[in-house]
């Protein structure tokens, strides 16, 4: 009777296939802040976030995808331009930032306008300068689509699909998209060194910026000042249009600094085209606004050779491993496949 | 005992689910038509001799003039005083994405700002100022001093035989308090919002 039992309990354990996985990274990261247990991660809701994510019926007339400005050969940033383009060619007022490491984030957007990573595809699906679309409409297309219901399906264990499931599927794609095998995360789990000026940049690094763009994510999360000149044309205020106080005009969130060979143009609106005009401007360009962060009031008098030194360690957070990850390409088996 | 809290807006002074779609009316403020009269109504709570007595679960209700206008419950206590919220609570507001009347298709959320949209009321009036003569007030903001949910509480006289309770709302207060010298579009956390939440107080009453 007994090994009866036990040869049931095996049989039983292998049918019943636990599909439910965690987030994996290093241990010198710190814990994740997303809540996993609303939207426990499972293979089959990734896939099909990343089907979504790749999938231009998120917008109007079916000619942009997240992956449209957040490009997966380019760390999911819009590279090259300074402000993205949605549908009919319009033009948007922020710089796409690269897609990683979201499951430590606990804002969203450069001006912290989303609060939960779940609800930020809801932004620029409804842009009319973006996708154009309302989740409304887009829940009728997938219902009408050949390959969603069946999606759903495989996801949730019926094909019912509603707003919080389309929400939830990108965001675990999303969360899978961790940046955490660079040169310099080697260098602190032990495997590999820094050239002498690569060592150099880090404790330059270390001196001068660790305290907004801290390790091992290269962000505090906060929203900072950092002296930008106010861009006229745009006139973007930044924290201020969420918080609508004043002591909040042209902050904008601090951004990770890893895969930065990827992500250029740099900052809010993508004015600095090069590493070496961002340096220039933290050593001898900071306009002193009345709110400027105070890790910055006093200037950091960088040489030319520092400012080298640490652009030579700021290219030790790229992770080829993260860009090229073909996890994260295309579905092309199932967005080209053959139309009937 | 199934209770079923009925909900009738005045001045709509007979109501049958389905018509009051672009009702028009007509009080001494001025002749106005509701397009769209939506709300959140959650956190229900019953209360016997200043006691909490029950709490209902999931209780998220999206209130709709056109489809959704009454809330049921099973409570097998006695009670005699009511409690519930006008808007969703600020930690809901923070937890990411939820399904059923949370769920964001209801149009009843923000998109480019995380938040609910505590209470939605569109239509036309002559007062207007805008040239289609509508007025639109969004009513959301969660958190600081642009928080618009109101807890609203009532008696409530239960005799044995009773297990419905009708809440009149008065829209037509609502509507008389808006100074139509401005703009009437609120589609986003601001002062008006607070102001116009404010008056949910007086607008929501049981019948006697």
């Amino acid at each position: 009777m007994k090994i009866t039992g036990w040869i049931v309990g095996l049989i039983t354990s292998l049918i019943v296939v636990e599909s439910t996985m965690s987030l994996e990274y290093p241990d010198h990261f710190p814990q994740p802040k997303y809540d996993f247990t609303n939207n426990p991660l499972k293979s089959e809701t990734i896939e099909l976030g990343r089907i979504l994510f790749y999938d231009p019926i998120l917008s109007l007339d079916s000619t942009i995808s997240c992956g449209s400005c957040h490009s997966p050969f380019n760390s999911f940033a819009h590279t090259d331009h300074n402000l993205s383009h949605g549908i009919g060619d319009s033009i948007g007022i922020r710089n796409a930032p690269p897609i990683y490491n979201l499951a430590w984030r606990e804002n969203f957007m450069w001006d912290g306008a989303v609060n939960h990573l779940d609800v930020q595809a809801l932004a620029p699906i409804s842009n009319p300068l973006e996708m154009g679309e309302t989740l409304q409409n887009v829940i009728k297309k997938l219902k009408r689509s050949d390959i969603y219901p069946e999606l759903f399906f495989q996801a949730f264990g019926d094909s019912t699909i509603t707003g919080e499931r389309l929400l939830k599927s990108v965001s675990q794609f999303q969360l899978t998209l961790v940046s955490a095998n660079s040169k310099y995360d080697k260098v602190i789990q032990g495997t590999e060194s820094f050239t002498t000026q690569e060592e150099n940049g880090y404790q330059l690094f270390k001196a001068n910026c660790n305290v907004c763009h801290r390790e091992p994510l290269f962000t505090n999360d906060e929203f900072m000042n950092n002296g930008l000149p106010v861009d006229t044309f745009l006139h973007d205020g930044g924290r201020i249009n969420v918080t609508m106080k004043p002591e909040d005009s042209l902050k904008f969130k601090v951004p990770s600094l890893r895969n930065l060979k990827y992500t250029f143009p740099y900052m809010h609106d993508g004015r600095f085209q090069t590493l070496n005009q961002v340096l220039k401007h933290y050593s001898d360009g900071i306009i002193v606004h009345d709110n400027l962060s105070k890790e910055l009031k006093t200037p950091m008098n960088l040489s030319a050779n520092d400012r080298i030194d640490i652009i030579s360690f700021l290219l030790t957070l790229n992770d080829n491993e993260f860009n090229f990850n073909p996890k994260h390409q295309f579905p092309r088996n199932i967005l080209l496949r053959p139309k009937e | 005992m199934r209770l079923i809290i009925v909900l009738l807006i005045i001045p709509f002074l007979s109501w049958t689910q389905g018509d009051t779609a672009n009702i028009s009316f007509e009080i001494q403020s001025g002749e106005y038509q509701i397009e769209t009269f939506r709300f959140y109504l959650s956190d229900l709570e019953f209360y016997h001799d200043s006691q909490k007595v029950h709490t209902q679960k999931n209780s998220y209700h999206l209130i709709d003039s056109q489809s959704k206008m009454n809330i049921q419950e099973i409570i097998s206590v006695p009670f005699d005083s009511i409690s519930f919220s006008i808007g969703i609570d600020s930690s809901t507001n923070v937890s990411g994405v939820m399904g059923g009347d949370l769920d964001p298709i209801n149009g009843m959320y923000w998109a480019w700002q995380s938040g609910y949209i505590n209470f939605k009321l569109e239509g036309k009036t002559n007062k207007s100022s805008q040239a289609d003569h509508s007025f639109q007030f969004h009513i959301g903001g969660y958190s600081g001093r642009f928080a618009t949910v109101q807890r609203v509480c009532a008696r409530v006289n239960m005799s044995e035989s009773s297990s419905e309770i009708v809440m009149m709302i008065y829209l037509e207060k609502l509507l008389d308090q808006v100074d139509w010298s401005k703009k009437p579009v609120i589609m986003r956390p601001c002062e008006e919002a607070v102001q116009m939440a404010n008056s949910y107080q007086k607008i929501f009453k049981l019948k006697e």
